[in-house]
């Protein structure tokens, strides 16, 4: 009897085996994940983002944490210069980038359904200042009401200038968190949608990939938080002829800019990834620096920009805020 | 019933040891590794004809093209039909380009399926070279796909040791794409 229940335990145990061998070289991936622990923040999600995006863009600030940047690498004492930091420690990124990002809301957010406009005049600075990226496309209502066509999805900045516009403080009320005053473009208010979320349609990708990427786009829009006066949330200009998007406004006049900070930012973590990136994951991110970092506008392409945000210079990133 | 059990192990242990033999053969031959590819047969498919005449001798004798070969040459082909133009990407409004647009996404991801079948076949790189000229060449491409297939190309042939000229003396790849190409 005992001899036939071992033999029984054996062939289970084989049948086992085989059976785990076969899943295991199912599922074994070509593009590996990397353990990613979880590091706290302090962002604010709107209750409309998905439990999946909230995952993902906390994943992706976590990444940080894994590719620790090399500070004597010129790429990275670059990048650190244009920030203004000293330390480029994952908790000084993390730091910088805070400072700048706040508050998260999904792609649709109506930002005429959440404001309202705070009784009496507000007391903006420079204000007669509008940045050369949105003369003459911005219209009042009739009714008081604002209504813009800017481009960038930094809803924070966005919705500070249209109330310098109006010489009215704004308040955003924001489903699950409250009402945000925008006093300054450095609330903070970003708006998340597809370009941070493509469709993978089914296709495995290293998560650090996808986390690289979500975080160049975050160290970008948090640059839209800087700026004042004509460099007000340096807001992108036109794209001169001859670039991949002539004619769109998609590319940046400063040279300390969005699409500068945020392709610095995603070329120093592939750098620092080395060998735990695949080979597949290095190209990705590879095009994906070459596309932003090749949409500079020089002083050539347009030459008649305003004083203190001229076309091919650093511009002044020191915030503006309302004045008491 | 004690008896019964005394007659019965003896078979049982027999039959069992030559089942488990059977099994423990099969199991072994599901979980062996695979054997490494076959070593790279003159290619005919256009796709992955090599880049240079020095790379491959001509074929006397037509031979099958293997599984890999087959498969990469698919990987450029999907690569090609969909990847966008420069004037593709210039229909697409602000919003859609305000990051990586999906179109440029995408190809980044075929790109770096055919970066990675170079990588885990090296007798594919002949073919990857001439796939990253005629890319870097191609003058209807964005300038970002342009200047990533030059990369490539400069890095495949350091690290195949092929012998093929550099791209940054080809007159047909524009000084804008070499200099973006730098950036990396």
């Amino acid at each position: 009897m005992k001899s036939s229940r071992l033999v029984a335990t054996a062939l289970f145990f084989l049948a086992c085996l085989s059976a785990c061998s076969k899943h295991d070289s199912s599922t074994s991936s070509d593009q590996p994940d990397i353990n990613i622990p979880a590091v706290g923040n302090h962002m604010l999600f709107e209750s409309s983002v998905s439990g999946e995006r909230v995952a993902a863009l906390n994943e992706s600030i976590s990444s940080i944490y894994q590719v620790t940047l090399d500070p004597s690498e010129v790429d990275v004492i670059s990048m650190a210069r244009m920030m203004k930091v000293d330390d480029v420690r994952p908790e000084a990124l993390q730091q910088w980038l805070e400072k700048r990002v706040s508050y998260v809301v999904n792609d649709g957010f109506d930002i005429q359904a959440h404001a309202s406009l705070a009784d009496g005049t507000a007391n903006y600075p420079f204000p007669n200042d509008v940045p050369d990226a949105i003369k003459g496309k911005l219209k009042k209502n009739v009714d008081g009401s604002i209504d813009a066509q800017v481009i960038m999805l930094n809803i924070g900045a966005i919705s500070y200038f249209l109330g310098k516009y109006v010489h009215r403080l704004v308040n955003l009320s924001l489903d699950g968190i409250g009402v945000v005053p925008l006093v300054s473009p450095r609330i903070g208010l970003l708006e998340i949608g597809p370009g941070m979320f493509p469709d993978m349609q089914g296709k495995k990708v290293q998560n650090i990939l996808l986390d690289i990427f979500r975080a160049g786009i975050l160290f970008h829009e948090a640059r839209h938080s800087d700026g004042h006066g004509v460099g007000l949330g340096f807001m992108h200009a036109v794209c001169p002829p001859g670039s991949d998007y002539a004619g769109i406004n998609a590319c940046d006049a400063s040279t300390n800019g969005p699409y500068t900070i945020g392709s610095m930012m995603q070329k120093n973590l592939m750098k620092a990834c080395g060998s735990r990136c695949t080979e597949h994951t290095m190209t990705v991110l590879e095009l994906y620096y070459l596309d932003l970092s090749d949409r500079l506008v020089t002083s050539f392409n347009v030459p008649g920009t305003s004083a203190g945000a001229e076309a091919g210079t650093a511009w002044d990133d020191a915030p503006e805020a309302i004045q008491p | 019933m004690s008896e019964v059990n005394e007659k019965i192990p003896g078979k049982v242990i027999v039959l069992g040891l030559l089942f488990l033999t059977i099994v423990a053969l099969m199991v072994w031959m599901e979980i062996k590794p695979e054997a490494p590819p076959e070593p790279m047969p003159v290619i005919h498919s256009e796709a992955l004809e090599p880049a240079t005449a020095k790379m491959a001798e001509p074929a006397t004798q037509p031979q099958e093209i293997s599984e890999t070969q087959k498969h990469f040459g698919q990987l450029i082909e999907d690569f090609k039909s969909s990847a966008p133009t420069q004037a593709d990407l210039q229909k697409l409004t602000a919003q859609q380009v305000h990051y990586t647009p999906e179109v440029i996404f995408k190809s980044a991801l075929r790109l770096g399926d055919i970066a990675q079948a170079i990588a885990d076949h090296k007798d594919l790189a002949a073919a990857g070279l001439k796939f990253y000229r005629e890319c870097a060449e191609n003058s209807a491409s964005p300038n970002s796909l342009r200047a990533s297939c030059y990369v490539r190309h400069e890095k495949l042939i350091e690290s195949s040791g092929l012998i093929e000229p550099s791209l940054s003396k080809d007159s047909q790849v524009s000084d804008h794409v070499k200099s973006l190409a730098q950036k990396l």
